[in-house]
């Protein structure tokens, strides 16, 4: 604008300079500082200092930055009692929670796409989950568990599933099974709600082609909405991925990892080395581990999300 | 036409079972908090559970509001939730406008880490933070949490702007800016108004994110009389055993009405919140 505006003609290098910094080129930037900043300072900057931290022996006394290269890995994937069994729990929960909330999320996002009658509160009442905080979600669970009082050890018993009470959540057997209930009921309306804005693509038409050509409900199961829930459904199946794989409230409040360590995540494992024993550099490299192996669903999902944008 | 009704009475049969199972499922919990929290001690204790209190009472609240610090746990959340949401709106509004309408370098990028920001391991996060706000003595302080918070808030509610942004038309500022306004008045009087929705589902979610938060507040928070609910709630079954499943209830309750009644009124901003970016409008 200002450099209409001028009379005499610029030279070329200061007129390119000029057209640089005339509101064209530089009101973006202005507009993005009050967001970018803090970004830099709230995210870059903690994701980089917590993985330098990694590799030094950072504690809370000392405060020792120096590095010590790849020390703390090594103590942790040969010396760690802790460190491979919290890795396969971290697995197991994970890919059990993903499959289970898919499963479940696609049979109801299937049946609440159907135009029957009270429709919308079906809707709000797979949703509701989702408005609960996840330690409050715990301490319901936990009632729920109650080895003596609690309603899940009543109705098993009254259908005849089991003989005797269980201790869900003390019990080495069922504690990891049991945190992953919590955590299914705290994701289910997620995988719902993605999945259902996918089915609502479908359209109808497509159905009904289907079902002249022969299909009948399982094909077109098959051949309609699977394929074209194929993108949203990658989507979920890498949001729950991440969500389950980096959690931490529900299971410190159910379990705090017990009993006998059946249900160490690599968060509460983490945590506890942070904020227990103060070892910030040792901690900060069981994160680490967490971020390399969540890069790639990471990327996966970045690349998804911006490919549909552009 | 016989057989397409049968077909479609089966297809309803199947679909209401299921939905009864699931909505059993997850609506149970919600129930169960409820009635046990109008439950004397008495029902709570029972071999055969008591489904729906005979003699419903409101000892547990008032115990919980008199005796504990329930009241004071409500109040910081709702104080640390309420700064955090005008603080994410504050510093996302002008960046969102600014990815939806203009071409500058490193966009890309920008929104590469809009997106993966938020999939990090919290407690990577956590670490570093503590450490910092421990120097800068933010650490048991409102603002040391609302700064998380924020920060927590700010990349996807960036994201969840650009994308409703994305959906008003561009001629709604051009046509301003041809009367007359200058950009910044133009966002002010025509476009604003319009993105309202947007803008309201964005403040939905950083406000759920704050309030449902936990353990950023537990390693953060010190005093007691700072604790927000989540925290709050968690000591108390700390101090007073798993047992008192009444009184933790009632609390439990305390902090899930607002969340309920926000779903209420505001579930379609809630669902457009949550499939941003994943679903074309």
């Amino acid at each position: 604008m200002s450099t209409k505006s001028l009379s005499v003609p610029l030279p070329e290098g200061l007129e390119r300079l000029s057209r640089r910094l005339s509101n064209r080129h530089i009101t973006p930037y202005y507009y993005l500082l009050p967001t970018v900043i803090p970004l830099l300072l709230l995210t870059v900057y903690p994701l980089l200092r917590g993985i330098y931290l990694a590799f030094t022996q950072y504690n809370l006394y000392n405060k020792d930055t120096t590095l010590v290269g790849v020390f703390n890995f090594v103590e942790l994937t040969t010396n760690d009692t802790l460190f491979w069994g919290a890795l396969t729990n971290n697995i197991i929960w994970t890919v059990g929670i993903v499959a289970i909330s898919y499963v479940l999320g696609l049979f109801t996002s299937i049946a609440l796409n159907e135009n029957i009658p009270l429709r919308g509160l079906f809707r709000g009442l797979a949703l509701i989950p989702w408005v609960c905080p996840a330690v409050v979600a715990a301490l319901a669970w936990r009632w729920i568990f109650d080895p003596h009082f609690g309603m899940l050890n009543y109705m098993l018993m009254e259908i005849g599933l089991i003989e005797r009470n269980i201790g869900w959540l003390g019990d080495k057997n069922t504690a990891l099974i049991a945190t992953m209930i919590v955590a299914i009921w705290k994701l289910l309306p997620f995988s719902v709600v993605m999945l259902l804005a996918g089915l609502q693509t479908v359209p109808e038409e497509l159905y009904e082609a289907a079902a002249i050509d022969g299909a009948g409900v399982l094909g077109r199961f098959r051949w309609v909405t699977l394929p074209l829930l194929n993108r949203v459904g990658k989507i979920a199946i890498l949001l729950t991925t991440i969500w389950a794989f980096n959690h931490f409230d529900s299971v410190y409040v159910l379990t705090g990892g017990g009993p006998g360590d059946t249900t160490m995540l690599l968060s509460i494992m983490s945590y506890l080395n942070a904020f227990r024993f103060f070892k910030i550099g040792y901690a900060s490299a069981v994160g680490v581990v967490m971020l390399i192996l969540l890069l790639l669903p990471i990327t996966l999902y970045t690349r998804q999300v911006l490919e549909d944008v552009e | 036409m016989e057989l397409f009704i049968r077909r479609r009475l089966g297809r309803y049969v199947l679909a209401y079972t299921w939905l009864l199972i699931i909505s059993t499922f997850t609506a149970f919990p919600f129930f169960w908090m409820l009635t046990s929290s109008f439950k004397a001690r008495a029902e709570i204790f029972t071999r055969v559970p008591v489904l729906i209190p005979k003699a419903p009472t409101l000892a547990n609240y008032n115990y919980v509001l008199t005796e504990t610090p329930a009241g004071r746990y409500f109040l910081n959340s709702l104080y640390i939730a309420t700064v955090t949401t005008l603080l994410a709106l504050v510093l996302t509004t002008l960046g969102a406008y600014a990815l939806s309408r203009f071409q500058f370098r490193m966009r890309r990028s920008l929104g590469v880490w809009l997106i993966a920001g938020q999939m990090f391991p919290g407690i990577l996060m956590l670490i570093p933070l503590f450490v910092t706000l421990t120097r800068l003595n933010l650490i048991n302080t409102y603002a040391g949490l609302i700064i998380v918070y924020t920060m927590a808030a700010l990349p996807f509610s960036t994201w969840m702007l650009k994308g409703y942004f994305d959906t008003v038309p561009r001629e709604l500022e051009d046509s301003a800016m041809i009367d007359g306004c200058s950009r910044l008045g133009a966002i002010r009087r025509v476009f604003l108004p319009v993105a309202a929705p947007g803008i309201a589902a964005v403040a939905l979610f950083a406000f759920t994110i704050a309030w449902q938060e936990f353990m950023f507040a537990l390693t953060m928070m010190k005093d007691q009389s700072k604790y927000p609910l989540s925290v709050g709630i968690n000591f108390f079954v700390g101090i007073a055993g798993s047992v008192v499943w009444g009184n933790i209830m009632a609390m439990a309750v305390l902090i899930i009405v607002p969340g309920l009644i926000f779903f209420l009124f505001l579930q379609r901003y809630m669902i457009s919140g949550l499939t941003a970016g994943a679903v074309k409008g």
